[in-house]
């Protein structure tokens, strides 16, 4: 019985060559495997997960974990191999699914190192478990000649790309607020303070640099990934994502994200682009040079199940992050609502928090200092983000009634800079954070910014 | 569409390329802070602590090898000398001065305190002078402090247990051996290469040496607040009374003294001030180039102008003293600093764009 599928249906099933998803694998592995390899070097495994007193937990998932400093060596051991078999398409399954579970679990242990493009990465490694990115030029596809494939369905290209679009549209619609365009806050403050670069920071000691560069990066963001879409801007969008992610990623303390878009948005590429691609790794690797089993014809998809699925997922990436629109008052100060959502480098900010712990034997108020118990990565974003001071709050009455005090009453006095702004109390000095929950609802007790 | 991408890319290039006609906004000069910072604050400060501590090795070696209350008394005022000048270079504790292999910074190694006086005796009547231990609160400054005043004793009872103690004279001088060649070590290397080193790293990244100078400036100032105020007022949670035996130069009784030398040598390098009072580049004129700096500065010294009355109205004495008959007027001290916190912690780090952690940012 055939039913007439409309015109969205038959692109989406559309047999379209597997080149591109190849071309992505290849990178997404290599670019994993990097961005691993550099975490261990950098010692971050000891830094962030062993030599620390407190993980900040993500709402919702307090119940992840953290394994004892062997085990997490482990996890980051598995990541390196999986992501060579992700690159290789060797064991492709396996190595997708522990690439996933591996990496999102380290994620998962401590807020403070929440990053945009870690979360970028764990949804791609999500998406990548159901891809059938080893059906070519991989090793499972010479292994198993029978099961390989040049096409793939075309939502599965569509998927990924956007994903990647998602990404900079997003960061340029939250670039669309006073103080980016108008006040070019943070650019007045980030690009002098790269006043020593070579050639270019001459000029970022002019407040119209500023304002410029705030500009241009909105507008770049917003549009960057539709003129990846049609083949005649799409040289020159990559190229501006290029110089782009170049440039920021000199400016800024930012890790392999540049390198991570700058490359993945290669899947706009054309099929014979990623076929010179492809071949340039065939030279080291010879079952690269394997062609796919031309005549074998993919199998009847779940096409209602597969709608289905696609509609959940792109609704919930397209609503999810404007959830913060529910909340009171301004995110950027709140940061209700403020994480996934793509807003990255998009404020300055900074915190001084002062804790004090009242000891109900003794009657007396004792000033905590932060450092004792947190490092200085985990000091500052606690510092600013006020679901961390809750946490911080229930870490000290644990560990000063394991010390024999009894403590009722934790409070903070919380000054935040914003974006140049005086700091300012973020949340009342004298609330009780022993009496508060983090929870979905707003919360009430941040108070909200002034001027 | 593709028109809307050209003029993208135009005004991408413009914003690379803008240069003449415009108004300089924030022209300030980092390499030359850093210089100035070098020779006007950091090298004297070295220089004379160096020599402070080659003075106080003098006068110990002619009271070990004639141990007299005179003697003894003048090895007493240098210490006094070497100690307020350590207030001078205490907060450069990096570079050089910074975490190497397996010793720990300049500060540790020689600047810690409360010293625990059962292990410094320990060692003494083991005769172990080899330091090779982690007792870091059994030498280094304040560990020849209570070698040198002893407790609750007076010269002539203090010069007896030398004069019967060999031991005691062989951990004396040991340890103001080992300081002076830890602080002569560090003068020596900025002495050397490390200066220009200093001077053309500059960078605001972690590592630079913007960064190392502000955020070791920043730790010296919480140092300030929590150890030689806030644990000896009893503040801390936990505390049941206060500890005025955890005070600086407890010893000595030198502690008010020292606290403030402190507190001047970090406003000076606020001012860019040098020993000498010669005025160079603070972080104060950094703020003044960038915007919202100037209200900065304003609340900043505002907020300085409280420290320094409350630091005026201690009644002068040892600081252990006055936080048992005058708690409050310490206190005070205290609090203000705490209030002054955020002044040169966040807010000063956030506006002139400085890096405190090594980990990644949210990329773009």
């Amino acid at each position: 019985m055939a039913i007439k599928e409309n015109k969205f249906s038959q692109f989406l099933f559309r047999e379209v060559s597997i080149l591109p998803l190849i071309g992505f694998r290849i990178i997404f592995g290599l670019t994993t495997f990097l961005s691993t390899f550099r975490f261990i070097l950098l010692d971050w495994v000891n830094l962030h997960f062993v030599e620390t007193k407190i993980q900040f937990k993500y709402f919702g998932f307090e119940w992840v974990p953290l394994l004892p400093e062997f085990y997490m060596y482990v996890l980051h051991g598995i990541m390196l191999l999986a992501s060579i078999g992700v690159f290789l398409g060797a064991y492709y399954r396996i190595a997708s699914i522990a690439f996933f579970i591996c990496f999102t679990w380290c994620e998962l242990i401590d807020i403070t190192y929440y990053l945009n493009h870690y979360y970028f990465v764990s949804l791609i490694a999500f998406l990548m478990m159901f891809l059938p990115a080893n059906k070519a030029y991989a090793f499972d596809a010479k292994k198993q000649q029978s099961k390989s494939c040049p096409t793939v369905k075309s939502y599965m290209l569509f998927l990924l790309k956007f994903q990647l679009i998602l990404v900079y549209f997003y960061a340029g619609i939250a670039k669309i607020n006073y103080d980016w365009l108008i006040l070019a806050m943070p650019l007045k403050i980030w690009l002098p303070a790269n006043s020593d670069m070579p050639i270019l920071g001459s000029i970022f000691t002019y407040e119209t640099t500023a304002y410029l560069f705030s500009w241009a990066g909105m507008l770049f963001d917003i549009f960057v990934g539709f003129f990846l879409l049609f083949s005649s801007t799409r040289i020159w969008a990559w190229l501006c994502i290029v110089l782009f992610h170049s440039l920021t990623g000199y400016l800024f303390q930012i890790g392999v994200f540049p390198l991570v878009m700058t490359f993945s948005t290669l899947i706009f590429f054309s099929n014979q682009f990623h076929l010179k691609f492809i071949q340039f790794f065939a030279r080291f690797i010879p079952f690269f040079r394997f062609e796919p089993n031309q005549e074998r014809i993919t199998q009847a998809d779940n096409k209602l199940f597969i709608k289905l699925s696609l509609l959940i997922w792109i609704s919930f990436h397209l609503l999810f992050p404007w959830r913060y629109l529910l909340y009171h008052g301004n995110h950027l100060w709140t940061e209700q609502g403020y994480r996934f959502g793509w807003r990255v480098m998009l404020f300055e900010k900074a915190g001084t928090a002062t804790f004090y712990v009242f000891d109900e034997n003794t009657q007396r108020e004792g000033v905590v200092v932060n450092s004792d118990f947190l490092n200085p990565h985990q000091e500052k974003q606690m510092a600013m983000q006020p679901d961390m001071i809750l946490q911080f709050a229930q870490f000290l009455k644990k560990q000063y009634e394991a010390k024999g005090l009894k403590v009722n009453t934790v409070r903070a006095e919380v000054y935040v800079t914003l974006n140049g702004r005086p700091s300012q109390l973020l949340i009342k000095p004298n609330q009780n954070l022993l009496n508060l929950t983090d929870t979905w609802a707003s919360k009430s007790w941040i108070k909200p910014l002034e001027n | 569409m593709q028109r809307a991408f050209l003029t993208l890319g135009i005004l991408f290039l413009f914003a690379c390329q803008q240069k003449v006609g415009d108004v300089k906004d924030n022209n300030f000069n980092r390499a030359e802070l850093l210089a100035q910072a070098a020779d006007n604050i950091i090298m004297p400060a070295m220089e004379a602590t160096y020599m402070t501590a080659f003075n106080l090795q003098n006068a110990t070696t002619d009271f070990i090898s004639n141990p007299t209350a005179s003697n003894l008394l003048i090895a007493q005022e240098k210490w006094k000398l070497m100690a307020s000048n350590w207030q001078n270079i205490n907060m450069f504790n990096f570079g050089p001065a910074g975490e190497m292999g397996v010793n720990k910074s300049l500060n540790e190694e020689a600047g810690t305190f409360p010293v625990n006086t059962t292990k410094i005796e320990n060692y003494i009547l083991a005769n172990d002078t080899s330091f090779n231990n982690f007792d870091r609160d059994a030498r280094g400054i304040y560990a020849i402090e209570f070698l040198l005043f002893g407790l609750n004793q007076n010269l002539t009872e203090i010069t007896k247990d030398y004069a019967l103690s060999p031991f005691r004279r062989d951990y004396l001088k040991a340890c103001v051996n080992k300081l002076n060649q830890q602080i002569g070590q560090v003068y020596n290397a900025w002495n050397g290469s490390f200066i220009n080193e200093f001077k053309s790293n500059s960078g605001t990244d972690i590592g630079s040496s913007i960064s190392s100078f502000y955020n070791e400036f920043l730790k010296s100032y919480e140092g300030l607040k929590n150890f030689k105020f806030g644990i000896p007022l009893g503040l801390r949670p936990g505390q049941t009374a206060v500890a005025p035996e955890k005070v600086e130069a407890y010893y000595s009784g030198y502690s008010l003294e020292l606290a403030f030398a402190h507190w001047s040598q970090l406003k000076n390098i606020w001012e860019g001030r040098g020993l000498n009072g010669k005025k160079g580049i603070g972080f104060k004129d950094y703020l003044a180039t960038i915007s919202g700096g100037n209200a900065l500065i304003e609340a900043t010294e505002i907020q300085m102008a409280q420290i320094d009355k409350a630091f005026g109205n201690i009644p002068h004495k040892p600081l252990s003293k006055n936080i048992q008959d005058d708690f409050e007027k310490v206190n005070v001290v205290h609090t203000e600093l705490q209030k002054h916190t955020r002044f040169f912690k966040s807010d000063l780090s956030s506006l002139i764009g400085i890096a405190i952690t090594y980990s990644s940012g949210d990329g773009d």
